[in-house]
């Protein structure tokens, strides 16, 4: 009886109404880049702006397949791709090693974070001018430039990751008598995981906006040189199609760590704010 | 009986005020000893001091084992490693080297066989504070500190873990010394109960030394009486 009485006491503000048809919620990521390239494309066919400053998104694609075709995008992806990997790679790394030795031990923290700080404070690309005459206009300026980069996120997220450890956790350690270098196995490092990796793809997406700034100031090959070249020879395409290019290659490499993320942190206890404002 | 656990703490200050003033008693193996007080006399300090974490007081602690004196400890929030599974984190204090202990007894004794391999996370309340007083066991302390381990519990899981308390003071023989705030807990589960109080500016002190009776009405008195003894002896402005 009270059953009955409850479900036909249903307010109309309950029911909720299900649209015909549900995308799998994968694919709104790509609704809006979608009904972009509509609206660009018709701006473009009808006249809107001049072809040559905006080239209809049909146009981009022959370039990229001419691009492809003659194998200089694959090289141009792979050059800025290694450049970053390698950057990254040692910018992290000494981030990760740095930021661990000054957040475990004091003296180096007093001789090491007052001058880190005050370096971290140059905005990097000030470092151009420096690096070129310094090292030349090859491999050892980007490289350099982006291992700067990317060290200073690695650098912070490893410090204050450490630093904000759960003393609990670590008394715990400490009423077993753990050496140091057991509590630094045992608990901080795991303890760290998840701003170490929040830190690693910070760093990571600064790396592909410094290859772009070495790139774009002298390079002869990579996806910072077609945007040089695009713009010394007035084709816009190939800028729009390098430019789409790093958008790509950016949300690859993030995916990665985030699949990372996702393997190596399975163990959080996060709350799902998207599930509980549903 | 021998005593395996005895305490000396003459005195203990922070801050040059004075916290513990001359608390002495001396556990035995196989027995659980209650100390008792109101939030933030000192019971806490207390524990911290015998299970070596502070070492800065004025008296002793000694521990007269079969083992190497170890001590596990069990502490009022389960303080597991989110990252390491139940088996894991029972056998987190062990070096590598004496890895041999077995997992599976601990596991059964502490009913989590089926949760091996879950992550905290996945745990209730009571489960992870199991898993806990495993890790507390596991490399077979001669004593056995709880500090106020069961006071987020619910009524029920609070029971099962007492009797898990005195099976595995009993199986181990730990002196084990439980810190609560609880009279009740204290009176049924420890065959001593010392009630700390405060006196001003001499820092906490054994009020009472209470060997509960086995007879439940008699405990049901003790209880109201310590409660009224509790009662008088807190400050005003701390009510």
């Amino acid at each position: 009886m009270n059953a009955i009485a409850s479900t036909t006491n249903v307010s109309h503000e309950e029911i909720k109404i299900r649209p015909a048809f549900a995308l799998p919620q994968s694919a709104y990521g790509f609704l809006l880049p979608l009904a972009l390239l509509i609206i660009w494309e018709a701006v473009s066919r009808f006249g809107l702006i001049a072809q040559h400053l905006l080239p209809p998104p049909s146009a981009l694609a022959e370039t990229t397949l001419a691009l492809a075709r003659d194998g200089s995008l694959f090289t141009h992806i792979g050059v800025s791709s290694a450049r970053v990997a390698a950057g990254f790679a040692i910018g992290a790394a000494l981030g990760l090693i740095i930021g661990a030795v000054v957040a475990l031990n004091r003296t180096a923290s007093a001789l090491l974070d007052p001058s880190l700080q005050a370096l971290r404070a140059v905005p990097s690309l000030a470092w151009v001018p420096l690096l070129l005459l310094w090292l030349g206009i090859d491999l050892a300026p980007k490289l350099t430039l982006i291992a700067i980069g990317t060290f200073f996120p690695m650098y912070l997220a490893t410090l204050s990751s450490l630093k904000n450890i759960d003393r609990k956790l670590v008394e715990v350690g400490v009423q077993f008598g753990f050496t140091p270098s057991q509590l630094l196995r045992k608990i901080y490092l795991p303890a760290s995981l998840p701003g170490i990796i929040t830190g690693l793809r910070a760093s990571l997406g600064l790396g592909w906006m410094f290859l772009v700034a070495a790139e774009l100031i002298a390079a002869t090959s990579g996806l910072g040189y077609l945007l040089t070249d695009g713009r010394e020879t007035g084709r816009a395409d190939l800028v729009l199609v390098a430019i789409i290019a790093l958008a790509l290659l950016g949300k690859a490499s993030d995916s990665l760590l985030v699949a990372l993320e996702r393997r190596v942190l399975h163990w959080r206890d996060v709350a799902d704010i998207q599930e509980s404002h549903k | 009986m021998t005593r395996r656990l005895q305490v000396d703490v003459k005195q203990k200050s922070f801050n040059g005020r004075a916290i513990i003033h001359d608390v002495t008693f001396d556990v035995a193996a196989g027995e659980i000893v209650a100390v008792l007080g109101a939030s933030g006399c000192g019971k806490s300090t207390l524990l911290r001091a015998i299970a070596g974490l502070d070492r800065d007081y004025i008296g002793s602690v000694s521990i007269h084992g079969a083992h190497d004196n170890t001590i596990g400890v069990v502490y009022q929030e389960p303080r597991l490693m989110p990252w390491l599974t139940v088996a894991q984190n029972i056998t987190f204090g062990l070096l590598s080297n004496n890895k041999n202990t077995n997992i599976d007894g601990l596991l059964h004794e502490v009913m989590l066989e089926s949760a091996r391999e879950y992550l905290p996370k996945q745990l209730s309340g009571g489960m992870a504070q199991r898993v806990a007083i495993a890790r507390a066991l596991v490399r077979e302390p001669d004593v056995l500190l709880m500090d106020e381990p069961f006071s987020s519990l619910d009524v029920l899981t609070r029971r099962s873990l007492h009797a898990l308390t005195r099976e595995v003071t009993a199986k181990h023989q730990t002196a084990t010394v439980i810190v609560t705030h609880d009279v009740e807990e204290a009176v049924n589960l420890a065959s001593r109960v010392l009630v700390l109080t405060k006196r001003d500016n001499h820092g906490a002190t054994i009020q009472h030394d209470i060997r509960p009776s086995q007879s439940t009405t008699s405990r049901h008195e003790m209880i109201d009486a310590i409660i009224e003894s509790l009662e008088q002896s807190q400050p005003q402005h701390a009510i």
